[in-house]
């Protein structure tokens, strides 16, 4: 059976690229037969899976800085501020340490699909500007990502609640709901 | 401090009562001098040029010893724009009063509460790290509510701290508000909760002067909440008009109401207030600003209700930015503060008004 490369896009040899490097066979590729038993398969039919693997050339390193070359410009992180009817605002700063703050307005369509989904209000989000050499191609691009962490555990909810309970009553004088 | 003469910096005298709202376009502090070197700060924020708490830095410059001459110190909400540095006021001042919003009181509030602490300053905001902060220093607060006495004084010249908000409605109200944000799968800050139910107002008596501090309360329909909750209240006891008064909730709309320019305060009372520029609507707008003139005699501003424009270094860089919003905004770093001062023996209607960096006249 012939072996089965699957070269990742980004490693494939490029015209203007002058190594040679590309043309050596790579270090990985497997196929393998999987023939399934008799309790399986009745039939005692045999079922051939290739499982495809990225390939990585000898010296990938050297492939990846000529055909793409990302560089971070900008980095925003903040948080959303206010959902509008057609857009949300967000607060960011470039870090924690600094006090100029920029209030920035985006359209539903700078997110992804998936964080569309999750967008709310008070969401932390990191907004990234690159430089992007592909192909020797240069663009620059605008990243808008939501961060997602998990919801703290209810335990945490208890302690900070046991911890507002003492501060307001310390000596246990406890009034209760509304 | 920057922007002051020498002559600015200069303490008021026993018998001269002082009213200061300081703001930097997001963020508000009231220091009142309430008569014998006594001190009442109300909510804090900081300054942008040196992140130190307004109040603590203007007090020192006027050379007050803050550790024993602060009477009582107040939250009026737990928003943003009003606590940070306030942690750092109450270490200052350890023989100071504190008092917080009397929604603090209820279990079923805390517990709302306590879902969006989280323990990161950076995910959970200013107002929940400061209030873990304020937690640690185990300063216990007196709960301010509905005709809560904060502060007072016996020995001339007499004052008077009181709280007129928020009502006990008002406090199930904002509990109810709490409880109702809807949870997410993800982390996230806590939302600005829209109403502000629960702030506390003030009213600040020395002697024949009296300043009426609006907090963030706004005005609601049913008259046992918000402003006209508070308006019955006032009418019901008979109290006296305010002669000065820190206009609520930056000028807007919603916090304004005929009623209180009606029952709480003197004819053109002197009006001061705080912009806020963050939101996608500047307060207070052209209209707020056009409302309170009409109402007030003088009206001021701690500074002027605009953002800056946004300007990378880099042209191509900034392109990019622009190409990926609809607009960019920059929080400016101005700071102003407006400073009203009148003796105890002259008429109380009359203030000596000074305005600072970027406070003007509205």
């Amino acid at each position: 059976m012939m072996p089965i490369l699957n070269w990742e896009d980004s490693y494939l040899p490029q015209t203007s690229g002058t190594s040679t490097d590309f043309l050596k066979p790579p270090s990985i590729t497997e196929d393998i037969d999987l023939t399934l038993g008799p309790e399986s398969l009745p039939s005692k039919q045999t079922t051939t899976i290739t499982r495809s693997f990225k390939v990585r050339p000898r010296n990938a390193k050297n492939v990846r800085q000529e055909t793409e070359e990302i560089t971070l410009l900008e980095k925003w992180e903040g948080y959303v501020s206010e959902i509008l009817p057609d857009g949300f605002r967000a607060n960011l700063q470039r870090s924690a340490s600094e006090f100029k703050e920029l209030v920035a307005e985006f359209e539903f369509s700078e997110l992804a699909d998936d964080d569309r989904e999750i967008l709310a209000e008070g969401m932390p989000l990191v907004w990234s500007i690159t430089r992007e050499r592909r192909n020797g191609v240069v663009k620059r691009c605008s990243v808008l990502m939501l961060r997602r962490q998990p919801r703290q555990l209810a335990t945490k909810d208890q302690d900070f609640t046991k911890q507002l309970n003492e501060w307001i009553h310390p000596n246990g004088s406890e009034s209760t709901g509304c | 401090m920057n922007g002051y003469t020498q002559t600015d910096l200069n303490p008021p005298a026993a018998d001269e009562v002082e009213f200061s709202l300081f703001g930097p376009g997001f963020g508000e502090c009231v220091v009142c001098h309430i008569g014998s070197a006594q001190w009442v700060i109300v909510d804090s924020c900081l300054d942008p040029a040196t992140k130190e708490p307004v109040a603590l830095k203007y007090l020192e410059s006027l050379g007050v010893a803050v550790d024993s001459a602060i009477a009582a110190i107040v939250s009026t909400h737990w928003h943003d724009d009003h606590i940070k540095g306030l942690s750092r006021i109450l270490e200052a001042a350890p023989a100071a009063r504190y008092a917080v919003t009397s929604a603090f009181d209820k279990a079923d509030f805390r517990a709302a509460l306590s879902q969006w602490m989280d323990g990161s300053s950076d995910l959970e905001g200013k107002g929940f790290s400061e209030l873990r902060r304020i937690m640690s220093l185990k300063r216990h607060p007196i709960l301010a509510g509905e005709n809560k006495i904060i502060f007072e004084r016996s020995a001339p010249p007499k004052c008077q701290v009181l709280a007129l908000s928020p009502s006990d409605a008002a406090v199930i109200a904002c509990i109810s508000k709490l409880a109702d944000i809807p949870k997410t799968k993800f982390r996230r800050r806590m939302p600005e909760m829209k109403g502000n139910h629960a702030s506390v107002v003030l009213s600040i008596e020395v002697e024949n002067r009296r300043l009426l501090l609006g907090g963030d309360l706004q005005v609601r329909e049913d008259r046992k909440f918000g402003w006209l909750a508070v308006v019955d209240t006032h009418k019901e006891f008979g109290r006296s008009k305010h002669h000065v008064f820190k206009v609520p909730h930056h000028g807007s709309a919603n916090a304004d109401d005929p009623e209180i320019w009606t029952h709480l305060l003197e004819l053109e009372p002197h009006a001061v207030l705080a912009p806020f520029i963050r939101g996608k609507e500047k307060l207070p707008t052209a209209e707020d600003t056009a409302r309170i003139k009409q109402s007030a005699g003088r009206a001021f501003i701690t500074a002027r209700p605009t953002t800056e424009k946004f300007h990378h270094p880099k042209p191509s860089v900034e392109k990019t930015m622009r190409e990926g919003t609809r607009s960019l905004e920059v929080i400016p770093h101005r700071f102003g503060h407006v400073r009203l001062r009148g003796r105890l023996s002259e008429d109380p209607q009359a203030w000596r008004v000074e305005h600072f960096g970027d406070a003007q006249q509205l």
